[in-house]
């Protein structure tokens, strides 16, 4: 991993809001982030549509690993691969 | 920067304690970075007392007062700026 400008992938696990809050301020210098909601549906609040509001200005596109629902699904065997390709893996 | 570590969970300490005295040990430099209730992993005053051997220790400043509000935090108060900076530094990152 060298240093600079990073590929950064974020496993959201335990906290979606905060998840996102982390993804869109790792943006600020310049490294490309994937966030992955993972262990269940993100909930419907105002808190996340506001956060939801920070990622979609700072180009980030979530996916998830839950089946149905509205964002792009990944599969183990994507999620695995976007795992290898990413500099670093953060899981919050 | 050898390492970044990012603590999110407020039961970290037990795993910190060791982990940052070994990487001391090894002569590394490593960062931490604090945020949402793994701020208060920071109660652990073993922990806390580990934080001058960092080459930065930075909490975030929104999460620490959502959960301690005004009480004096022992490392540095930043923003996911800081996190975002500290990111670009290291080599490695890990999270807890």
């Amino acid at each position: 991993m060298s240093e600079g400008k990073k590929a950064l992938l974020l496993l959201a696990r335990r906290d979606h809001t905060e998840a996102m809050r982390v993804a869109a301020g790792l943006t600020i210098f310049g490294h490309a982030v994937r966030l992955v909601f993972m262990t269940g549906p993100v909930a419907d609040t105002p808190e996340n549509a506001e956060e939801a509001e920070m990622l979609e200005l700072s180009d980030i596109t979530p996916e998830t690993t839950v089946a149905d629902q509205e964002l792009p699904h990944l599969e183990p065997g994507a999620l695995a691969l976007a795992m290898v390709e990413a500099d670093a893996v953060i899981s919050l | 920067m050898d390492l970044l570590i990012d603590v999110s969970t407020p039961d970290a300490a037990p795993v910190l304690v060791p982990l940052l005295q070994a990487l001391h040990r090894r002569g590394s430099e490593w960062a931490i970075f604090f945020t949402n209730d793994g701020v208060k992993a920071l109660d652990d005053t073993q922990l806390a007392g580990l934080m001058h051997l960092a080459e930065q220790a930075v909490a975030c400043e929104f999460s620490w007062e959502r959960y301690r509000g005004d009480a004096e935090c022992p490392v540095t108060l930043g923003s996911q700026t800081n996190h975002s900076m500290l990111a670009a530094s290291a080599a490695r990152i890990i999270g807890l």
